[in-house]
């Protein structure tokens, strides 16, 4: 992590280093071509392959680790059998120690470095006990965030959001886990103070079907999970409220394309205040999107032999070129996978360049707003 | 939902689904017919071989297992006097009486075609369950679903396991051994000792391996039963057949309440049976044979332990919260093969639940079918002396531990664990809550915290859970009516007849 | 069991004490390390470890208070019957006996690897034990490690490391 620049810095997306290709690496590289493994059809032939999920079956992370099983085994060099396997213990750190210090990093596990273990990752929190930043990447995936609301509620529109905050409820994981950009949006909003969470839940599936349940009526949770429960809206028991789009280099938010009509974090801000978002708050939150944009990622173990790695990798881009992968894909998330290692190293060094201010004033927020739920 | 049905059809008549629910449906006769090993056994040693499988495959094999245990623990029960498992100890009263009076084969075939007839109707009514309860399930928030964990882990404790107070010690061991590991809800791990093997906690095969195969196989070994030369298979088995078929009425009875026992959570399993025998005993016209070679004896707990496991899957699927102790550790193998039991079940996974109902009916079938036709044979597997069987299935047993976590600490916790069961059986301690508690340990944690976070002290009124409060507050009265019956009777100085 | 001989069942009144003794003090030990973890973790294991020190201690003052007396404690849980149990120190130390060879044959598990140990342990019990004749012994020896092979090599599982891999080379 570095000091930030003068203006807060905001990357284009590395959606756009993929089309580009344009490989800029500034010597942090950690990754595999330094390994020179090569890709070999016998390195998985007959075996099985884990995906090591660190949250709870029905959310995001599951939804990735479903979507890229079939490839996996239709692309990737001998055909491995795909498994998926979920440990959202301690929120999912559990599965993150368990990945990095227990299993055996012979290639055959990967784990899906979600949210739920880089976000505790990024602001420090003392059960940690992984590196994020010695993950192999093989492929990255873009997310986004949005909120949605029961109609009960009385809220039609985003505008309605600061006079019925009071009787929300929301469900969530931890405010250092995923939720982490929910809190800070709802920050920005000015109504977090004003809502009722409830943390403890297994993953973002689970926080949905609480909100099926009636046991919340707001729920706050990734583009993927949304998309997977659209019919919701559908059955007009889900109110799309705010969709957060996908950060461009001026510092805005550019629209969901798969929710036009849902304004983003700070269209909201405008709608409900008259004025866009500023202040350290709205900072922390781009600087977080900045990292949701790209920290999503299927990785290896940092000690998992090398030919693992670039077998994966050549069955991926195998899969992406030359399948219906990216369309398959962008039903889930509007966003192209990032699965090129320059790419793939500019975008684990988005997340380790992570402003040290926007660390510490997050860290300062979530002590001082959840002292339950973080221990540095 | 016929559309669903039709899918799962399609899905299960597969060769390949078919292939495995014949596996599972061997495993399951072999393992049903040991003495003492049943489904939790069955289930534990399948579950490393599920790994890698696709939902439906491990389900069959799965579901192939649990449906025919039922029905072949009925060979040492009738003719040993030894229950097969812990669901087939009624059988004995009246079953092994007749193989004495030269009748096993008679009272064989009845247990069968009642066991077919249970599991059929067990099918029939979990199919129909699932469409009824349908609404009921988003009607269920946390707070219902920590009461239902709660229920689960009392009824386990203080109905089936003959001693109240150690039942409730030991679900509440379960829940602290369940606890071992990373906490549900926050970043804390507790009880690891800073060993690296506790980090991830114990896995519930390994635990189930060790509390009910250990034990198990060690006392096969002590007693050594005598073989007395070959099992004897007098009597004629149409006539049994024929037994079944004149007490229909009774068999639908003793299913439907089997079926419906499986359905409370913590009560299915080891139950069942001497309920259905309670109930034919009061309800039968001449029943002074009953407990000295009543074929009726036999039909009743016959059906009801084959429909029991149909209707404990409801709670397991729907809900999460195991209905039994093996479908305790079919939740584990549900987490293996990716599948979460919630609402999702009766929703999108709708037609793989529907597998599961269609897989247990011909499962049924196959086991049925394969009692009938290899009566002898599998007859057999019960006179291989303990000497023999034992060593091969403990170093089984150890090589399927090994799978759940792949380090030296699997099979030193078999053998630790293993042990301490040994003694709890022993001193009259029951295993079966351990089993159901580490299950429910960390569903149970996280929904009591969210219902407390949610509502405060508010959810302790809500309608659901007043209504499960008051079953659980029902199964302590029961119990404790029993206990004072128990003390009275043994203050007359009656001996007999097990008091069950 | 009224037959069996007063001091038989003393022996297993004497086991379940004891183990009344060992699961209190492991509630208890656990209800004091739960005391250090953070709040939000820390009230179910406390409330677990709670009722097994009360229930251990209520029915250990119910066991004590019988066995003061010379009133029999009921052993009888759900097993209809333990046949183990009417056979008194014999069947403990049978228990004692082949919980050795289990352990044996995990000792061997540890030096020679999953071949050799299971055909060891399996060959050597029924000779010693079950008093098999040495030609089906010698059966038993050649289809032991075949059916070991099937199992590990077929269905794809992972083999524990010993010091001498003897054969693991061929899963």
């Amino acid at each position: 992590m570095r000091a930030r620049p003068t203006s807060p810095l905001l990357l284009s997306l590395a959606m756009a280093l993929v089309i580009t290709g344009c490989a800029q690496d500034d010597g942090g590289g950690t990754s595999a071509e330094e390994g020179g493994g090569e890709a070999s059809s016998d390195f998985y032939d007959g075996e099985t392959v884990t995906i090591l999920v660190p949250a709870a079956p029905g959310g995001g992370a599951d939804a990735t680790a479903q979507f890229n099983s079939p490839y996996i085994n239709e692309f990737v060099p001998g055909n491995p059998d795909v498994q998926v396997e979920h440990d959202e213990s301690a929120g999912g750190i559990g599965g993150g120690n368990r990945y990095f210090n227990e299993m055996s990093p012979d290639g055959y596990t990967i784990f899906l470095s979600a949210f739920t273990t880089t976000m505790p990752w990024l602001v420090g929190e003392s059960a940690v006990q992984y590196d994020v930043a010695e993950l192999t990447p093989i492929a990255a995936f873009p997310y986004t965030g949005m909120f949605y609301v029961h109609p009960d509620t009385g809220i039609e529109t985003v505008e309605d959001l600061p006079e019925h905050a009071g009787e929300l409820v929301k469900g969530g994981v931890s405010p250092i886990s995923t939720d982490l950009m929910f809190v800070l949006a709802l920050e920005v909003l000015g109504v977090r103070e004003d809502m009722q969470e409830i943390w403890g839940y297994g993953g973002t599936g689970d926080t949905v079907l609480a909100f099926q349940q009636g046991e919340t009526n707001f729920d706050a949770t990734t583009n993927v999970v949304w998309n997977q429960n659209q019919q919701m809206e559908e059955k007009g028991e889900a109110i799309p409220l705010v969709a957060f789009g996908f950060l461009q280099e001026d510092g805005t938010f550019e629209r969901d394309p798969l929710l036009p009509d849902t304004p983003t974090v700070d269209e909201a801000h405008e709608m409900i205040y008259g004025e866009p978002p500023s202040g350290p708050a709205w900072e922390a939150f781009q600087d977080v999107m900045a990292v949701i944009h790209v920290a999503h990622s299927m990785t290896m173990h940092p000690d998992a032999p090398p030919d693992a790695v670039a077998t994966l990798r050549s069955g991926l881009s195998d899969a992406i070129e030359n399948s219906d992968y990216v369309e398959g894909w962008q039903e889930l998330s509007p966003a192209e996978p990032i699965y090129e290692p320059e790419a793939l190293d500019q975008a684990q060094q988005t997340v380790q360049d992570i402003p040290d201010e926007s660390v510490e004033w997050i860290q300062n927020f979530v002590q001082e707003n959840y002292p339950d739920e973080f221990t540095q | 939902m016929i559309d669903a049905a039709g899918e799962a059809l399609t899905q299960v008549l597969s060769l390949e689904h078919v292939g495995w629910v014949l596996f599972g449906t061997m495993v399951g006769l072999i393992v049903g017919v040991i003495p003492g090993l049943g489904g939790v056994t069955g289930m534990s040693l399948l579950l490393p071989f599920i790994f890698g499988m696709d939902a439906y495959s491990g389900l069959a094999l799965l579901m192939g297992m649990a449906a025919v245990i039922s029905t072949a623990d009925t060979f040492p029960s009738v003719l040993l006097g030894v229950p097969g498992s812990a669901g087939a100890q009624a059988t004995i009263l009246d079953g092994y009486p007749l193989a004495r009076q030269g009748q096993a084969e008679r009272a064989l075939g009845a247990a069968f075609t009642s066991s077919l007839a249970g599991g059929l109707i067990g099918a029939a009514v979990l199919l129909a369950t699932l469409v009824i309860i349908r609404p009921l399930v988003l009607a269920v928030g946390s707070p219902e679903l920590f009461m239902l964990s709660l229920l689960g882990l009392c009824l386990v404790a203080l109905l089936t396991a003959g001693q109240p107070i150690p039942g409730l010690v030991v679900g509440a061991l379960g829940l602290l051994a369940g606890a071992i590991g990373a906490a549900p809800a926050t970043a804390e791990y507790r009880y690891t000792f800073d060993v690296l093997y506790l980090f991830g906690g114990l896995s519930i095969v390994l635990v189930a391996l060790a509390l009910f195969a250990v034990p198990e196989m060690l006392d096969l070994l002590i007693e050594d039963r005598p073989i007395a030369g070959k099992v004897r298979l007098l009597g004629r088995r149409l006539d049994g057949v024929r037994d079944a078929l004149r007490n229909k009425f009774l068999i639908a009875r003793s299913s439907v309440l089997g079926n419906f026992t499986g359905v409370v959570p913590g009560l299915g399993g080891a139950v069942a049976d001497w309920f259905a025998y309670g109930m034919a005993r009061q309800t039968v016209k001449g029943s002074s044979k009953f407990g000295s070679g009543d074929i009726r004896g036999v039909v009743a707990p016959e059906s009801a332990n084959n429909a029991v496991t149909a209707g404990a899957l409801v709670p397991t699927l729907l809900f999460g919260i195991p209905g039994s102790p093996t479908t305790a550790v079919l939740l584990g193998g549900l987490l293996l093969l990716g599948v979460k039991a919630g609402p999702d079940m009766i929703d999108e996974q709708l037609p793989l639940t529907l597998s599961v109902v269609w897989t247990y009916a011909m499962a049924n079938c196959f086991g049925a079918a394969a009692c009938f036709l290899l009566t002898r044979q599998i007859a057999r597997i019960t006179t291989v002396p303990p000497k023999v069987l034992v060593p091969c299935l403990f170093v089984v047993i150890t090589y399927a531990a090994y799978q759940s976590s792949h380090h030296w600490g699997d099979i030193a916790v078999l053998f630790v664990l293993g042990t301490a069961g040994w003694w709890w059986k022993q001193v009259g301690w029951p295993r079966a809550p351990f089993i159901v508690g580490f299950v429910l340990a960390e569903p149970a944690e996280r929904y009591l915290h969210l219902s407390i976070s949610r509502y405060g002290m508010d959810w302790l009124g809500r309608p659901g859970v007043l209504v499960i409060g008051a079953l659980i507050v029902l199964g302590f009265v029961v119990e404790l009516m029993r206990q004072v019956r128990g003390r009275r009777e043994q203050q007359a100085q009656l001996t007999g007849v097990d008091g069950q | 069991m009224s037959d069996t001989a007063p001091t038989q069942v003393r022996l297993w009144e004497i086991a379940r004490l004891t183990l009344n003794v060992l699961v209190l003090l492991i509630g208890a030990w656990a209800f004091l390390e739960a005391l250090t973890f953070r709040p939000r973790a820390a009230y179910f294991p406390l409330a677990a470890a709670g009722i097994i020190v009360v229930g251990t201690a209520v029915q250990m003052s119910i066991d004590l208070a019988g066995f003061a007396k010379g009133r029999p404690i009921s052993l009888r849980g759900i097993d209809v019957d333990s046949l183990v149990r009417e056979m008194g120190a014999r069947g403990l130390l049978l228990a004692l006996r082949y919980l050795a060879w289990f352990a044996g044959f995990i000792v061997l598990l540890n030096l020679a690897g999953v071949f050799v140990a299971a055909t060891v342990f399996v060959v050597a019990f029924i000779r010693l034990e079950a008093r098999w004749t040495w030609p089906g012994v010698a059966v038993v020896g050649l289809a032991v490690p075949i059916a070991v092979y099937l199992m590990i090599g077929q269905l794809d599982l992972q083999v524990p490391p010993a010091y001498f891999e003897i054969g693991h080379e061929l899963l």
